[in-house]
Protein backbone atom coordinates (compact mmCIF):
# COMPACT_ATOMS: atom_id res chain seq x y z
CA UNK A 1 0.00 0.00 0.00
CA UNK A 2 3.22 2.36 0.70
CA UNK A 3 4.36 1.86 -2.10
CA UNK A 4 0.64 2.59 -4.54
CA UNK A 5 0.51 5.12 -2.18
CA UNK A 6 4.36 6.54 -3.48
CA UNK A 7 3.18 5.88 -6.85
CA UNK A 8 -0.06 7.76 -6.36
CA UNK A 9 2.08 10.92 -5.47
CA UNK A 10 4.34 11.30 -7.90
CA UNK A 11 2.06 9.82 -10.96
CA UNK A 12 1.59 13.28 -12.30
CA UNK A 13 5.24 14.81 -12.29
CA UNK A 14 6.58 11.05 -13.60
CA UNK A 15 4.12 11.13 -16.21
CA UNK A 16 4.96 14.68 -17.09
CA UNK A 17 8.94 13.91 -16.97
CA UNK A 18 8.48 10.53 -19.64
CA UNK A 19 6.39 13.08 -21.79
CA UNK A 20 8.84 15.27 -21.55
CA UNK A 21 11.43 13.36 -22.41
CA UNK A 22 10.25 11.23 -25.13
CA UNK A 23 8.95 14.05 -27.13
CA UNK A 24 11.88 15.92 -26.60
CA UNK A 25 13.89 12.75 -28.45
CA UNK A 26 11.64 11.55 -30.81
CA UNK A 27 11.32 15.73 -32.15
CA UNK A 28 15.52 16.31 -31.84
CA UNK A 29 15.67 12.85 -33.76
CA UNK A 30 13.04 13.78 -36.33
CA UNK A 31 14.49 17.53 -36.56
CA UNK A 32 18.53 16.47 -36.59
CA UNK A 33 17.49 14.49 -39.99
CA UNK A 34 16.12 18.46 -41.52
CA UNK A 35 18.69 20.58 -43.54
CA UNK A 36 17.54 24.49 -43.21
CA UNK A 37 19.29 27.38 -44.48
CA UNK A 38 21.08 27.79 -40.86
CA UNK A 39 22.67 24.17 -41.31
CA UNK A 40 24.12 25.18 -44.73
CA UNK A 41 25.68 28.39 -42.80
CA UNK A 42 26.33 25.85 -39.57
CA UNK A 43 28.13 23.28 -41.91
CA UNK A 44 30.22 26.03 -44.05
CA UNK A 45 31.75 27.88 -40.55
CA UNK A 46 32.54 24.61 -38.85
CA UNK A 47 36.41 25.46 -39.57
CA UNK A 48 36.24 28.82 -38.69
CA UNK A 49 36.72 28.48 -34.93
CA UNK A 50 40.67 27.88 -35.11
CA UNK A 51 41.10 31.24 -36.97
CA UNK A 52 38.44 33.08 -34.78
CA UNK A 53 38.62 32.49 -31.32
CA UNK A 54 35.49 32.59 -29.00
CA UNK A 55 35.10 36.31 -27.25
CA UNK A 56 36.67 37.64 -30.70
CA UNK A 57 34.94 40.45 -31.95
CA UNK A 58 34.78 40.97 -36.38
CA UNK A 59 33.03 42.72 -38.76
CA UNK A 60 30.54 41.20 -41.48
CA UNK A 61 30.41 42.19 -45.04
CA UNK A 62 27.38 40.56 -47.59
CA UNK A 63 28.26 40.83 -50.86
CA UNK A 64 25.19 40.48 -53.14
CA UNK A 65 23.32 37.58 -50.80
CA UNK A 66 19.89 38.74 -48.93
CA UNK A 67 20.49 40.41 -45.35
CA UNK A 68 18.58 38.39 -43.12
CA UNK A 69 22.13 36.17 -43.40
CA UNK A 70 23.51 38.30 -40.39
CA UNK A 71 20.52 36.86 -38.13
CA UNK A 72 22.36 33.33 -38.93
CA UNK A 73 26.01 34.53 -38.51
CA UNK A 74 25.31 36.38 -35.34
CA UNK A 75 23.79 33.17 -33.82
CA UNK A 76 26.14 30.82 -35.22
CA UNK A 77 29.12 32.58 -34.35
CA UNK A 78 28.21 33.26 -30.52
CA UNK A 79 29.55 33.77 -28.31
CA UNK A 80 31.82 35.92 -31.13
CA UNK A 81 30.46 39.52 -31.49
CA UNK A 82 29.40 40.59 -35.08
CA UNK A 83 29.62 44.37 -36.04
CA UNK A 84 27.14 45.30 -38.92
CA UNK A 85 26.43 47.11 -41.11
CA UNK A 86 28.79 49.44 -39.47
CA UNK A 87 32.89 47.97 -39.98
CA UNK A 88 34.33 48.43 -36.43
CA UNK A 89 36.44 45.61 -36.11
CA UNK A 90 40.04 44.67 -38.43
CA UNK A 91 39.10 41.46 -38.95
CA UNK A 92 36.54 41.16 -41.51
CA UNK A 93 33.62 38.06 -42.77
CA UNK A 94 32.96 38.70 -45.83
CA UNK A 95 29.78 36.42 -47.16
CA UNK A 96 29.25 36.74 -51.50
CA UNK A 97 27.05 35.12 -54.05
CA UNK A 98 29.41 31.87 -55.40
CA UNK A 99 28.63 33.98 -59.05
CA UNK A 100 31.12 36.70 -57.98
CA UNK A 101 33.59 34.60 -56.53
CA UNK A 102 36.70 34.94 -58.33
CA UNK A 103 36.21 38.59 -58.39
CA UNK A 104 35.78 38.78 -54.68
CA UNK A 105 38.64 36.18 -53.68
CA UNK A 106 40.85 38.44 -55.74
CA UNK A 107 40.10 41.94 -54.55
CA UNK A 108 40.30 40.42 -50.95
CA UNK A 109 43.45 38.60 -51.29
CA UNK A 110 45.30 41.28 -53.27
CA UNK A 111 44.78 43.99 -50.29
CA UNK A 112 44.55 41.46 -47.42
CA UNK A 113 45.70 38.88 -45.57
CA UNK A 114 42.86 35.83 -45.51
CA UNK A 115 42.65 33.99 -42.56
CA UNK A 116 40.19 31.31 -43.45
CA UNK A 117 37.95 30.99 -46.86
CA UNK A 118 35.16 28.08 -47.77
CA UNK A 119 33.08 27.79 -50.71
CA UNK A 120 29.84 25.98 -50.88
CA UNK A 121 27.36 25.77 -53.67
CA UNK A 122 25.71 28.52 -52.35
CA UNK A 123 28.05 31.30 -50.95
CA UNK A 124 31.99 32.09 -50.98
CA UNK A 125 32.66 33.12 -47.30
CA UNK A 126 36.37 34.54 -46.13
CA UNK A 127 38.01 35.74 -43.20
CA UNK A 128 40.38 38.38 -43.54
CA UNK A 129 42.38 41.10 -41.66
CA UNK A 130 45.20 43.69 -42.65
CA UNK A 131 48.52 42.51 -43.19
CA UNK B 1 -3.58 15.74 -6.93
CA UNK B 2 -2.13 19.00 -5.07
CA UNK B 3 1.43 16.72 -4.93
CA UNK B 4 1.22 17.11 -8.30
CA UNK B 5 0.67 20.74 -8.37
CA UNK B 6 3.62 21.27 -5.37
CA UNK B 7 5.78 19.22 -7.49
CA UNK B 8 5.28 21.38 -10.73
CA UNK B 9 5.79 24.00 -8.72
CA UNK B 10 8.96 22.80 -7.15
CA UNK B 11 10.13 22.08 -10.82
CA UNK B 12 9.00 25.70 -12.26
CA UNK B 13 10.56 27.30 -8.94
CA UNK B 14 13.87 25.16 -9.17
CA UNK B 15 14.68 26.11 -13.16
CA UNK B 16 13.73 30.26 -12.09
CA UNK B 17 16.16 29.65 -9.50
CA UNK B 18 19.08 27.85 -10.87
CA UNK B 19 18.85 30.42 -13.77
CA UNK B 20 19.02 33.40 -11.03
CA UNK B 21 21.69 32.09 -9.39
CA UNK B 22 23.45 30.78 -12.48
CA UNK B 23 23.48 34.36 -13.95
CA UNK B 24 24.54 35.95 -10.66
CA UNK B 25 27.53 32.75 -10.46
CA UNK B 26 28.79 34.27 -13.75
CA UNK B 27 28.40 37.55 -12.75
CA UNK B 28 30.79 36.92 -9.88
CA UNK B 29 32.83 34.84 -11.77
CA UNK B 30 32.46 31.52 -10.46
CA UNK B 31 34.07 28.39 -11.90
CA UNK B 32 31.44 25.73 -12.10
CA UNK B 33 33.10 23.50 -9.73
CA UNK B 34 31.16 25.70 -7.16
CA UNK B 35 27.82 26.87 -9.32
CA UNK B 36 26.75 23.00 -9.93
CA UNK B 37 27.41 22.12 -5.98
CA UNK B 38 25.70 25.39 -4.82
CA UNK B 39 22.62 25.04 -7.64
CA UNK B 40 22.36 21.54 -5.92
CA UNK B 41 22.53 22.43 -2.66
CA UNK B 42 19.58 25.10 -3.50
CA UNK B 43 17.24 22.90 -5.03
CA UNK B 44 17.52 20.27 -1.81
CA UNK B 45 16.61 23.68 0.25
CA UNK B 46 13.65 24.57 -2.59
CA UNK B 47 12.30 20.72 -2.07
CA UNK B 48 12.55 20.44 1.86
CA UNK B 49 11.03 24.01 1.72
CA UNK B 50 7.93 22.71 0.05
CA UNK B 51 7.41 19.49 1.27
CA UNK B 52 7.15 20.87 4.72
CA UNK B 53 4.17 22.82 3.98
CA UNK B 54 1.13 21.98 5.80
CA UNK B 55 -1.21 20.81 3.08
CA UNK B 56 -3.67 18.11 4.74
CA UNK B 57 -6.23 20.79 4.67
CA UNK B 58 -5.97 21.54 0.69
CA UNK B 59 -6.29 17.86 -0.28
CA UNK B 60 -9.40 16.69 -1.89
CA UNK B 61 -8.95 13.54 -4.10
CA UNK B 62 -11.86 12.16 -6.02
CA UNK B 63 -10.84 8.94 -8.27
CA UNK B 64 -7.22 10.36 -8.53
CA UNK B 65 -6.39 7.51 -11.18
CA UNK B 66 -9.43 8.44 -13.46
CA UNK B 67 -8.19 11.74 -13.47
CA UNK B 68 -4.64 10.29 -13.88
CA UNK B 69 -5.83 8.40 -16.71
CA UNK B 70 -7.22 11.63 -18.48
CA UNK B 71 -4.12 13.65 -17.84
CA UNK B 72 -2.30 10.35 -19.72
CA UNK B 73 -4.39 10.61 -22.55
CA UNK B 74 -4.22 14.46 -23.02
CA UNK B 75 0.03 14.69 -22.91
CA UNK B 76 0.20 11.76 -25.04
CA UNK B 77 -2.07 13.43 -27.40
CA UNK B 78 -0.20 16.95 -26.97
CA UNK B 79 3.15 15.22 -26.95
CA UNK B 80 2.23 13.31 -30.41
CA UNK B 81 1.23 17.06 -31.99
CA UNK B 82 4.06 18.87 -30.13
CA UNK B 83 6.76 16.58 -32.22
CA UNK B 84 5.39 17.89 -35.43
CA UNK B 85 5.00 21.94 -34.75
CA UNK B 86 8.71 21.91 -33.25
CA UNK B 87 11.01 23.34 -35.31
CA UNK B 88 15.17 22.89 -35.30
CA UNK B 89 16.37 26.13 -34.17
CA UNK B 90 12.82 27.42 -33.03
CA UNK B 91 10.95 30.39 -34.18
CA UNK B 92 12.62 33.42 -35.16
CA UNK B 93 12.94 35.25 -32.12
CA UNK B 94 14.40 31.95 -30.40
CA UNK B 95 17.16 31.69 -32.29
CA UNK B 96 17.82 35.00 -32.72
CA UNK B 97 17.63 36.37 -28.94
CA UNK B 98 16.36 33.95 -26.29
CA UNK B 99 18.98 31.21 -27.80
CA UNK B 100 21.66 33.33 -29.00
CA UNK B 101 21.77 35.43 -25.39
CA UNK B 102 22.01 31.08 -24.45
CA UNK B 103 25.01 30.69 -26.63
CA UNK B 104 27.30 33.66 -24.75
CA UNK B 105 25.76 32.59 -21.35
CA UNK B 106 27.24 29.26 -21.67
CA UNK B 107 30.40 30.53 -21.62
CA UNK B 108 31.91 31.78 -18.04
CA UNK B 109 34.54 34.05 -19.92
CA UNK B 110 32.18 35.75 -22.96
CA UNK B 111 28.64 35.88 -21.32
CA UNK B 112 28.63 39.65 -21.48
CA UNK B 113 29.40 40.65 -24.58
CA UNK B 114 25.88 40.28 -25.84
CA UNK B 115 25.24 42.73 -24.06
CA UNK B 116 27.32 45.10 -26.36
CA UNK B 117 25.12 44.48 -29.42
CA UNK B 118 22.83 46.12 -31.16
CA UNK B 119 19.51 47.14 -30.13
CA UNK B 120 17.60 44.64 -32.26
CA UNK B 121 18.99 41.49 -30.28
CA UNK B 122 17.52 43.35 -27.64
CA UNK B 123 20.14 42.64 -24.77
CA UNK B 124 17.50 44.13 -22.24
CA UNK B 125 15.46 41.00 -22.01
CA UNK B 126 15.56 39.01 -18.98
CA UNK B 127 17.81 36.12 -18.45
CA UNK B 128 15.15 33.13 -17.01
CA UNK B 129 15.39 30.47 -20.25
CA UNK B 130 18.79 31.86 -21.43
CA UNK B 131 20.13 31.49 -18.27
CA UNK B 132 18.88 28.29 -17.74
CA UNK B 133 19.52 27.16 -20.86
CA UNK B 134 22.82 28.24 -20.99
CA UNK B 135 23.62 26.08 -17.80
CA UNK B 136 22.56 22.65 -19.30
CA UNK B 137 24.54 23.95 -22.58
CA UNK B 138 27.78 24.00 -20.28
CA UNK B 139 27.40 21.35 -18.61
CA UNK B 140 27.16 19.39 -22.00
CA UNK B 141 30.22 20.76 -22.56
CA UNK B 142 29.11 23.44 -25.02
CA UNK B 143 27.01 20.65 -27.11
CA UNK B 144 23.01 20.41 -27.50
CA UNK B 145 22.58 24.30 -28.66
CA UNK B 146 19.71 23.24 -30.31
CA UNK B 147 18.57 20.04 -27.56
CA UNK B 148 17.93 21.79 -24.33
CA UNK B 149 16.20 24.87 -25.84
CA UNK B 150 13.60 22.24 -27.19
CA UNK B 151 13.33 20.39 -23.96
CA UNK B 152 12.84 23.51 -22.06
CA UNK B 153 10.04 24.71 -24.58
CA UNK B 154 8.66 21.04 -24.25
CA UNK B 155 8.80 21.41 -20.65
CA UNK B 156 7.24 24.60 -19.84
CA UNK B 157 4.44 23.57 -22.44
CA UNK B 158 3.30 20.46 -20.98
CA UNK B 159 3.96 21.73 -17.65
CA UNK B 160 1.07 24.33 -18.03
CA UNK B 161 -1.26 22.14 -19.17
CA UNK B 162 -0.82 20.11 -16.48
CA UNK B 163 -1.10 22.48 -13.72
CA UNK B 164 -3.96 24.20 -15.09
CA UNK B 165 -5.52 20.11 -15.68
CA UNK B 166 -4.42 19.29 -11.86
CA UNK B 167 -5.53 22.76 -10.14
CA UNK B 168 -8.62 22.68 -11.65
CA UNK B 169 -9.11 18.00 -10.93
CA UNK B 170 -9.11 19.15 -7.09
CA UNK B 171 -12.52 20.35 -7.63
CA UNK B 172 -14.35 19.03 -10.53
CA UNK B 173 -12.66 16.20 -12.59
CA UNK B 174 -15.32 17.44 -15.58
CA UNK B 175 -14.43 20.87 -15.55
CA UNK B 176 -10.98 19.92 -15.76
CA UNK B 177 -10.98 16.98 -18.91
CA UNK B 178 -13.16 20.20 -20.55
CA UNK B 179 -10.66 22.75 -20.25
CA UNK B 180 -7.79 19.92 -21.05
CA UNK B 181 -9.63 19.36 -24.10
CA UNK B 182 -9.52 22.80 -25.26
CA UNK B 183 -6.20 23.57 -24.55
CA UNK B 184 -4.76 20.22 -26.31
CA UNK B 185 -6.62 20.93 -29.57
CA UNK B 186 -5.74 24.20 -29.45
CA UNK B 187 -2.98 24.20 -32.60
CA UNK B 188 -2.32 27.75 -31.73
CA UNK B 189 -0.89 27.48 -27.98
CA UNK B 190 1.27 24.47 -28.51
CA UNK B 191 2.67 25.72 -31.50
CA UNK B 192 3.55 29.14 -29.81
CA UNK B 193 4.78 26.57 -26.51
CA UNK B 194 7.25 24.58 -28.75
CA UNK B 195 8.60 28.23 -30.54
CA UNK B 196 11.38 28.13 -27.66
CA UNK B 197 10.07 31.90 -27.02
CA UNK B 198 9.80 33.07 -23.53
CA UNK B 199 6.02 33.37 -23.42
CA UNK B 200 5.13 30.37 -22.46
CA UNK B 201 7.27 30.02 -19.21
CA UNK B 202 6.33 33.76 -18.86
CA UNK B 203 2.13 31.98 -18.94
CA UNK B 204 3.62 29.26 -16.80
CA UNK B 205 5.18 31.56 -14.33
CA UNK B 206 1.60 33.80 -13.84
CA UNK B 207 -0.43 31.15 -13.81
CA UNK B 208 1.77 29.14 -10.90
CA UNK B 209 1.17 32.73 -9.35
CA UNK B 210 -2.62 32.86 -9.57
CA UNK B 211 -3.42 29.33 -8.40
CA UNK B 212 -1.26 29.85 -5.49
CA UNK B 213 -2.92 33.29 -4.61
CA UNK B 214 -6.11 31.25 -4.95
CA UNK B 215 -4.65 28.11 -2.96
CA UNK B 216 -3.63 31.26 -0.50
CA UNK B 217 -6.89 31.61 1.01
CA UNK B 218 -6.97 28.16 2.50
CA UNK B 219 -3.69 27.61 3.55
CA UNK B 220 -1.48 30.72 3.65
CA UNK B 221 1.68 29.22 3.06
CA UNK B 222 1.02 29.57 -0.41
CA UNK B 223 1.33 32.95 -0.75
CA UNK B 224 4.60 32.58 -0.21
CA UNK B 225 4.94 30.52 -3.54
CA UNK B 226 2.79 32.73 -5.13
CA UNK B 227 5.43 35.88 -4.24
CA UNK B 228 8.36 33.59 -5.55
CA UNK B 229 6.37 33.25 -8.81
CA UNK B 230 5.56 36.56 -9.40
CA UNK B 231 9.59 36.89 -8.49
CA UNK B 232 10.07 34.01 -11.77
CA UNK B 233 7.67 36.73 -13.66
CA UNK B 234 9.87 39.69 -13.56
CA UNK B 235 12.84 37.20 -14.61
CA UNK B 236 10.68 35.86 -17.67
CA UNK B 237 10.14 39.03 -19.17
CA UNK B 238 9.82 42.51 -19.43
CA UNK B 239 6.23 41.95 -19.26
CA UNK B 240 6.53 40.02 -16.34
CA UNK B 241 7.10 43.21 -14.30
CA UNK B 242 3.41 44.29 -15.34
CA UNK B 243 1.89 40.62 -14.20
CA UNK B 244 3.75 40.66 -10.96
CA UNK B 245 2.74 44.28 -10.27
CA UNK B 246 -0.23 43.80 -11.25
CA UNK B 247 -1.42 40.85 -9.23
CA UNK B 248 0.93 42.05 -6.27
CA UNK B 249 -1.08 44.94 -5.73
CA UNK B 250 -4.74 43.55 -6.30
CA UNK B 251 -3.69 40.93 -3.46
CA UNK B 252 -1.84 43.46 -1.42
CA UNK B 253 -3.56 42.86 2.09
CA UNK B 254 -3.02 39.03 1.81
CA UNK B 255 1.29 39.49 0.48
CA UNK B 256 1.82 41.88 3.54
CA UNK B 257 -0.56 41.40 6.07
CA UNK B 258 -1.06 39.03 8.83
CA UNK B 259 3.05 39.15 9.14
CA UNK B 260 3.38 37.70 5.54
CA UNK B 261 5.44 40.36 4.25
CA UNK B 262 7.99 39.08 5.56
CA UNK B 263 7.78 35.72 3.70
CA UNK B 264 6.46 37.88 0.16
CA UNK B 265 9.68 39.95 0.98
CA UNK B 266 11.93 36.17 1.40
CA UNK B 267 10.55 34.87 -1.76
CA UNK B 268 11.11 37.39 -3.89
CA UNK B 269 14.43 38.63 -2.92
CA UNK B 270 16.86 36.05 -4.85
CA UNK B 271 14.45 37.10 -8.19
CA UNK B 272 14.41 40.84 -7.27
CA UNK B 273 18.59 40.75 -6.47
CA UNK B 274 18.93 39.00 -9.64
CA UNK B 275 17.17 41.11 -11.93
CA UNK B 276 18.21 44.34 -10.03
CA UNK B 277 21.52 43.21 -10.69
CA UNK B 278 21.28 42.72 -14.50
CA UNK B 279 18.95 45.95 -15.32
CA UNK B 280 21.14 48.59 -13.24
CA UNK B 281 24.94 46.57 -13.88
CA UNK B 282 24.59 45.06 -17.26
CA UNK B 283 21.04 45.63 -19.57
CA UNK B 284 21.11 48.64 -21.94
CA UNK B 285 18.35 50.76 -21.55
CA UNK B 286 14.62 49.34 -23.26
CA UNK B 287 14.24 50.50 -26.66
CA UNK B 288 10.94 51.26 -26.61
CA UNK B 289 11.44 53.23 -23.65
CA UNK B 290 14.96 55.22 -24.71
CA UNK B 291 13.30 56.14 -28.33
CA UNK B 292 9.80 57.60 -26.55
CA UNK B 293 9.64 61.73 -26.57
CA UNK B 294 7.24 64.26 -27.04
CA UNK B 295 5.33 62.76 -29.90
CA UNK B 296 5.00 59.71 -28.21
CA UNK B 297 2.72 60.76 -25.58
CA UNK B 298 0.75 62.77 -28.25
CA UNK B 299 -0.20 59.42 -29.87
CA UNK B 300 -2.65 59.23 -27.34
CA UNK B 301 -5.19 61.20 -29.29
CA UNK B 302 -4.69 59.77 -31.92
CA UNK B 303 -8.53 57.97 -32.17
CA UNK B 304 -7.09 55.58 -35.33
CA UNK B 305 -4.94 53.86 -33.07
CA UNK B 306 -7.16 52.85 -30.75
CA UNK B 307 -9.51 51.59 -33.14
CA UNK B 308 -6.51 49.63 -35.14
CA UNK B 309 -5.73 47.99 -31.69
CA UNK B 310 -9.21 46.62 -30.81
CA UNK B 311 -9.45 45.44 -34.85
CA UNK B 312 -6.80 43.70 -33.80
CA UNK B 313 -7.92 42.44 -30.81
CA UNK B 314 -10.87 41.08 -31.96
CA UNK B 315 -8.82 39.47 -34.91
CA UNK B 316 -6.74 38.07 -33.01
CA UNK B 317 -9.67 36.45 -30.58
CA UNK B 318 -11.39 35.52 -33.52
CA UNK B 319 -8.37 33.30 -35.46
CA UNK B 320 -6.41 32.38 -32.06
CA UNK B 321 -8.26 32.42 -28.85
CA UNK B 322 -12.03 31.54 -30.41
CA UNK B 323 -12.93 29.33 -27.07
CA UNK B 324 -11.64 31.97 -25.07
CA UNK B 325 -13.97 34.31 -26.51
CA UNK B 326 -17.27 31.89 -25.60
CA UNK B 327 -15.63 31.06 -22.59
CA UNK B 328 -15.14 34.33 -21.53
CA UNK B 329 -19.48 35.09 -22.46
CA UNK B 330 -20.03 32.22 -20.47
CA UNK B 331 -18.39 33.41 -17.57
CA UNK B 332 -20.20 36.71 -17.87
CA UNK B 333 -23.91 35.17 -17.84
CA UNK B 334 -22.71 32.54 -15.05
CA UNK B 335 -21.59 35.32 -12.82
CA UNK B 336 -25.13 37.06 -13.71
CA UNK B 337 -26.75 34.08 -12.77
CA UNK B 338 -24.89 33.45 -9.90
CA UNK B 339 -25.58 37.34 -8.53
CA UNK B 340 -21.52 37.73 -8.14
CA UNK B 341 -19.21 40.13 -9.71
CA UNK B 342 -15.89 38.66 -11.50
CA UNK B 343 -13.31 37.36 -9.06
CA UNK B 344 -10.67 39.89 -8.44
CA UNK B 345 -7.84 37.81 -9.86
CA UNK B 346 -9.62 37.93 -12.70
CA UNK B 347 -10.09 41.51 -12.60
CA UNK B 348 -6.31 41.33 -12.01
CA UNK B 349 -5.71 39.52 -15.30
CA UNK B 350 -8.41 41.95 -17.44
CA UNK B 351 -6.43 45.09 -15.78
CA UNK B 352 -3.23 43.37 -17.63
CA UNK B 353 -5.05 42.55 -21.05
CA UNK B 354 -6.10 46.55 -20.53
CA UNK B 355 -2.55 47.59 -19.92
CA UNK B 356 -1.37 45.43 -23.03
CA UNK B 357 -3.71 46.89 -24.91
CA UNK B 358 -2.89 50.80 -23.90
CA UNK B 359 0.51 49.81 -24.58
CA UNK B 360 0.53 49.97 -28.28
CA UNK B 361 -1.03 53.46 -27.83
CA UNK B 362 2.65 54.58 -27.55
CA UNK B 363 4.55 52.20 -28.79
CA UNK B 364 7.15 54.00 -30.85
CA UNK B 365 7.44 50.92 -33.55
CA UNK B 366 5.07 51.13 -36.70
CA UNK B 367 1.56 50.43 -34.97
CA UNK B 368 0.27 47.62 -37.53
CA UNK B 369 3.56 46.04 -38.07
CA UNK B 370 3.83 45.53 -33.67
CA UNK B 371 0.84 44.78 -33.31
CA UNK B 372 1.28 42.25 -35.61
CA UNK B 373 3.77 40.58 -34.56
CA UNK B 374 3.35 40.37 -30.75
CA UNK B 375 -0.54 40.84 -29.71
CA UNK B 376 -0.96 37.27 -29.71
CA UNK B 377 2.30 36.18 -27.76
CA UNK B 378 0.98 39.29 -25.19
CA UNK B 379 -2.22 37.18 -25.17
CA UNK B 380 -0.99 33.84 -24.96
CA UNK B 381 0.63 34.87 -21.73
CA UNK B 382 -2.55 35.44 -20.49
CA UNK B 383 -4.68 32.68 -21.17
CA UNK B 384 -3.56 29.72 -19.09
CA UNK B 385 -4.67 32.16 -15.89
CA UNK B 386 -7.06 34.20 -17.31
CA UNK B 387 -8.76 30.22 -18.14
CA UNK B 388 -8.01 28.61 -14.93
CA UNK B 389 -9.97 31.71 -12.97
CA UNK B 390 -12.96 31.60 -15.37
CA UNK B 391 -12.85 27.52 -15.09
CA UNK B 392 -12.39 27.00 -11.38
CA UNK B 393 -15.57 29.94 -11.26
CA UNK B 394 -17.41 26.90 -13.14
CA UNK B 395 -16.50 24.23 -10.59
CA UNK B 396 -18.49 25.83 -7.97
CA UNK B 397 -21.84 25.17 -10.31
CA UNK B 398 -21.20 21.46 -7.77
CA UNK B 399 -21.51 23.63 -4.83
CA UNK B 400 -24.75 25.50 -5.96
CA UNK B 401 -27.66 24.13 -5.29
CA UNK B 402 -29.82 24.29 -8.47
CA UNK B 403 -32.89 26.41 -5.65
CA UNK B 404 -30.70 28.46 -4.69
CA UNK B 405 -29.60 29.73 -8.45
CA UNK B 406 -34.16 29.08 -9.05
CA UNK B 407 -34.27 31.86 -6.08
CA UNK B 408 -31.88 34.04 -7.69
CA UNK B 409 -33.62 34.24 -10.43
CA UNK B 410 -36.69 34.59 -8.90
CA UNK B 411 -38.76 31.43 -10.64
Amino acid sequence: MAFLHVIKSNAIIMLLTVVVAVVTFCSHRKLAQQHTEMDTFKMAFEGITTALPEQSKFSLQLFDVPQHLQFYVRYLLAPRLVYYPVIKSDTVILIGNTTAADSLTNSVSSLRQVMWHHQDSQFIYLLSCSR
Amino acid sequence: MLLGIKQILFAGLGIAGISMLYFLALVVGLSLWVIVPLLLLFLLLLGRWLRDYETNTLIEERSPWLAILFLAGGLIVTGYKLCGFAEKYGGWDAWAMWNYHARFLANGDAWSLFLKGPIFDHPDYPLLLPAWNALLIRLAQGNAYTLFPLASSVFFTLATITLLYAALARKSLIVAVMVLYLVVTDAYFLQTGVSQYADTPLAFFFLCAVICVELGRENQAYLTIAAACLGACVWTKNEGVLLAGVLFLFNAKSFIGNKQYKYTFAAIALPLLAWLVFKIGYAPPNDLISKANEKTTLQVFDTTRYSLIYQYFLQNLHDRFHYMRILFFVYVLWCAVIRKFPTHNFMAVMVCLMCYLLFYIFTVNDLEWHLRTSLDRLLHQLMPAAMYLMAISFTRFQAVPISSIRSKLHF
